[in-house]
């Protein structure tokens, strides 16, 4: 995945060289545990970096929980999960206030939200009141409950699956809630020999259990400041900025990509420029990212998709119409 | 770096046929079409195999739609091809049973291409037009299979390619300017070749365009040829046209040639005895005041004027003098190259007249024309004799003897001879036969009751092609007879039933002929309107504006690619200075190795698919150009020019 570092100790301070150091670690603790998905990793901490959220969209049985709380061991942080059912409330996740009988006062407690990695399970099978107050704590950082404004721990990172086989009795998220998500993640079976892996690694205990803190949260805190520090020259940005516009005057499109879609590709090819040890964005980071980044966002008019068209597809037409900076 | 290897993905499986597989079905079908024109159906069906190409339009994959398409096509192909239910089990061994074979091929090849491409369509395809140019090859008279089977030979050959393992596509890679205009001047260079060769053998061109669409071309000089008994006449005689008269109300003989000597079933001239007499323009052009017809030749290489024995005069529209002998009364026009030669034939005033063609009878011709020879039956002799008895006007035993072959022997184009004398035996056991044995029978018969009696060829002129205008063609070659009735002179005499025409016999002209044959006149009168350009002036006009259009088209091409390269360099944003300098070497250097120049990939991605670049340092160039180009600005470009100094000396091929 990683070609030589360029980077050399005046360009960067140490400190920040040895995080980024421990942040490629927790990519290696990472892939011990979840086998032959270095991509999807990399994707999750650069997500992670640059201070987004995932859609976690795959089959169930591929590792997507034991991916959420592995990284949330790795930087040493509170995991929760929520299995998403439709009776679940917006107060079940936020938190509420109980009466507390023994010295007559309410009392809040916190929901499952109060979480640095929360994993939202099967997103779709709750009720839209409920996903929209999650997307609401996902866009805010924060909780307002009866008129008290309570902040989210940082890092906050919101790990939403979606089964994507499945669609009676679920609620698929709608377009605008969908673009909240910096990227989406498919993670797929694994290949032949990664399977096998898994099953012998798994022989006496869960590797997840042999995970240990490699980097704090403060620490990733500092790193995703550090994120917004990359330089992004002026014809990248141009070039993120004309494929967004291809996208909006494709005539198979309902909605195009909004700014917060190029803001969002913006900001993770920095991110992703980072982990990969640099501190500019070259447009090779900006074609990685775009599929993973941009194709969910997109909706398909009617014909197109009954024509066979995928998101994918646009966004790497795209790709193939834009020229790229030099 | 990141995505030094691009993932490449299968293409999905094309919706068309390739183009070779296209070209080879539609040769298939054109050379049935050529083989077979009363299969009126193929030009529509190549139209949509054509059409299949530029559509992306395909049938629903519907097995009870597909097949009620295809048994209601094979019916209607069975049914408009007048399938004869007797010969159902010989109907292998008949030519034009094996061309509706090919039409059911057809058929279905083109329900093939209107079908969204299954696994093995191609293979099928390929088989089905193979089968369709094999039904075509049955008839091995037709001259254009020679050009047709190798095109199509090629055009499956190419096709093979469709077999090769789909791959990820490879980008197409940059073909330099020079060979793109090298390839262009060759191909000018023989478009001026084909113009060229058109100017020099105008005439082969003519004939190859021609005859894919006209079957059978007509044997030249047929009129000319001397009757010979004993052959059945050809069953699909060529209905190629030879003349169009106008001012021709009703029928006529049109005369070519005559014969007076009759030898073992041939007859021929005598030519010990043949007298030429330097008759020429002053005795055919008689400025005679009957009425006139114009007779328009609509073939080439046929000297021969055919005009009713009654002409009073010949006057070619051209003005030249045409030759005749008066001696065989055949009348020659003009040289051969003309493609319409026109003359006018002033008709004498009165049934009476005897023009130039009737001759004197002296008496060294009279004797000739009273030869019985001695291989007749002496019993047809004494037939002539039996019929005649009691009449005794020559007019009136003429017309007897032309009765009783019209009424008692049965019209046929195929001949069984028996033995012995063909003229005997065609009279004495009333054996049904054709025109010539009839003209023959009569002459002989006619010169044994004393009537001196010749046999003459040419056409009988009797379809009938609007307002006084009639059309002869080469099926309408006809033989009959001219006897010499003292005190009137030459009359013609046809024993033949009906006249001999052939109607029954031969099927009516086919629509899509008639078609041509308007095309032909259309064009004809187009490029007499246009003050009688040949046909080469206007080919050569076309070429004129065609290599006009097309440099035209080349500079606005040309003209094009630079903005759009102008274009190219603009959105794709290339660096200023120094740095933009090294980024167009570094640009060459991917060309040269054979990377695909694509704006819209990165170099990195170019270099990955160039097998010949010098991959390590590759990437360490694009490392430092990267830091030079995105990265926070130092101006130090030393470690680029570095890089691609390194990069440079090791960039030939492995």
């Amino acid at each position: 995945m990683r070609g030589p570092s360029v980077l050399d100790a005046n360009s960067i301070p140490s400190a920040a060289v040895s995080a980024f150091a421990r942040m490629e670690e927790v990519g290696v603790k990472l892939a011990g545990v979840i086998r032959g998905k270095t991509e999807g990793i990399r994707l999750l901490l650069t997500a992670l970096l640059a201070g987004g959220h995932v859609l976690l969209e795959d089959v169930p049985g591929t590792g997507k929980t034991t991916l959420a709380k592995s990284l949330a061991r790795c930087i040493d942080g509170i995991f929760r999960r929520v299995q998403f059912t439709p009776d679940l409330l917006p107060a079940d996740i936020t938190g509420s206030s109980f009466y507390n009988p023994r010295d007559g006062h309410f009392e809040f407690r916190e929901g499952p939200v109060f979480a640095n990695i929360l994993l939202a399970d099967e997103i779709n099978r709750t009720s839209p009141r409920t996903q929209s107050a999650l997307l609401e704590v996902m866009s805010e950082n924060q909780v307002t409950i009866e008129g008290k404004r309570r902040d989210l721990p940082q890092p906050f990172l919101v790990i939403a699956t979606q089964n994507p086989v499945e669609f009676h009795g679920t609620y698929p998220l709608p377009e605008a809630q969908l673009d909240r998500f910096s990227v989406r993640i498919a993670l797929g079976y694994p290949d032949h020999a990664s399977e096998v892996e898994v099953l012998f690694d798994q022989r006496d205990h869960h590797p997840f259990e042999a995970l240990a803190p490699v980097i704090t949260c403060p620490d990733v805190l500092a790193l995703q400041a550090r994120v917004r520090m990359v330089k992004v020259d002026r014809a990248v940005a141009e070039y993120i900025v004309k494929l967004v516009e291809t996208t909006r005057s494709d005539t198979r499109l309902r909605l195009g990509i909004s700014p917060r879609g190029s803001l969002a590709l913006y900001r993770l090819s920095q991110a992703w420029a980072c982990l990969d040890g640099r501190e500019f964005v070259t447009p090779d980071d900006v074609r990685t990212l775009a599929v993973p980044v941009l194709a969910h966002r997109l909706v398909l008019d009617t014909k197109a998709r009954y024509g066979g068209v995928r998101n994918e597809n646009v966004v790497e037409e795209a790709l193939k119409a834009v020229p790229v900076p030099r | 770096m990141t995505s030094d290897a691009a993932i490449p993905t299968l293409p999905s499986p094309p919706q068309r046929l390739s183009r070779p597989a296209a070209l080879a079905a539609l040769i298939a079908v054109g050379a049935l079409f050529s083989t077979s024109p009363a299969l009126i159906g193929l030009p529509l069906l190549a139209a949509l195999i054509l059409a299949s190409q530029l559509v992306r339009w395909r049938l629903p994959n519907l097995p009870l739609l597909i097949w009620t398409l295809r048994l209601g096509l094979f019916l209607w192909a069975l049914l408009s091809s007048g399938f004869e239910g007797r010969s159902l089990f010989r109907w292998y061994l008949k030519s034009e049973y094996t061309n509706l074979l090919g039409m059911i091929g057809a058929i279905e090849l083109t329900l093939r291409c209107w079908q969204p491409m299954k696994k093995n369509a191609r293979g099928d395809v390929m088989l089905l037009s193979g089968l369709v140019f094999v039904a075509a090859c049955n008839t091995f008279d037709a001259i254009y299979m020679r050009w047709l089977a190798p095109a199509f030979v090629i055009a499956i050959l190419m096709s093979f390619r469709d077999f090769r393992p789909r791959v990820a596509p490879v980008e197409r890679r940059w073909r330099p300017r020079v060979v793109r205009s090298v390839f262009l001047a060759a191909m000018l260079g023989m478009g001026v070749c084909l113009i060229f060769a058109v100017q020099y053998f105008g005439n082969l061109v003519d004939k190859i365009r021609i005859e894919p669409i006209l079957r059978n071309p007509a044997p030249s000089q047929v009129g000319m040829s001397a009757p010979n008994l004993g052959s059945s006449a050809n069953p699909r005689p060529s209905p190629v046209r030879i003349l169009r008269v106008e001012g021709l109300a009703g029928e006529a003989h049109l005369r070519g040639a005559s014969f007076d000597i009759y030898d073992q079933g041939r007859w021929g001239l005598a030519i010990e005895r043949r007298r030429f007499e330097p008759a020429g323009a002053v005795a055919l052009n008689s400025a005679g005041r009957g009425a006139r017809m114009l007779i328009t030749r609509l073939v080439e290489e046929r000297t021969l004027i055919f005009a009713p024995l009654e002409v009073a005069g010949i006057n070619p529209v051209a003005g030249d003098i045409p030759t005749w002998d008066p001696q065989s009364r055949i009348v020659r026009g003009a040289n051969r190259g003309v493609t319409q030669y026109q003359y006018e034939a002033i008709l004498a005033t009165s049934k009476e007249h005897q023009g130039p063609l009737c001759g004197p009878l002296d008496a060294s011709v009279r004797r000739q024309c009273l030869d019985v020879p001695t291989e007749i039956d002496p019993r047809v002799v004494e037939l002539a004799r039996q019929i005649t008895k009691g009449l005794n006007s020559p007019r009136d035993k003429a017309l007897a003897l032309e009765q009783f072959l019209q009424a008692n022997i049965r019209y046929s184009l195929e001949v069984r001879p028996g033995n012995g004398d063909r003229v005997s035996d065609f009279v004495l056991n009333r054996r049904p036969a054709h025109c010539q044995y009839f003209a023959s029978a009569l002459v002989i018969m006619l010169r044994a009751v004393g009537v001196p009696a010749r046999i003459v060829t040419g056409y009988y002129a009797h379809e009938s092609a609007g307002d006084k205008t009639v059309i002869v063609r080469q099926r309408d070659a006809h033989a009959w007879t001219e006897a010499w009735i003292d005190g009137t002179g030459w009359v013609s005499l046809d024993a033949t039933p009906g006249s001999g025409r052939p109607d029954r016999a031969y099927e009516s002209v086919s629509s899509a002929r008639k078609f041509w044959e308007w095309l032909t006149d259309t064009w004809a009168k187009v490029a007499d309107w246009l003050g009688g350009l040949g046909v080469r002036d206007v080919l050569l006009a076309l070429a004129g504006v065609a290599a006009v259009a097309i440099a035209g088209q080349w500079l606005r091409l040309m003209l094009k690619r630079r903005r759009r390269e102008k274009q190219r360099k603009r959105d794709s944003a290339y660096p200023e200075g120094e740095l933009g300098a090294l980024a167009e070497r570094f640009e060459r250097l991917l060309r040269e190795a054979g990377a695909p120049l694509d704006p819209a990939l990165t170099w990195r991605e170019q270099a990955a698919r160039s097998n010949t670049i010098d991959a390590p340092r590759a990437r360490a160039f694009l490392l430092a150009y990267d830091q030079a180009r995105f990265g926070p600005a130092d101006g130090d470009l030393s470690p680029v020019r570095q890089a691609l100094s390194q990069l440079q000396p090791t960039s030939t091929p492995k």
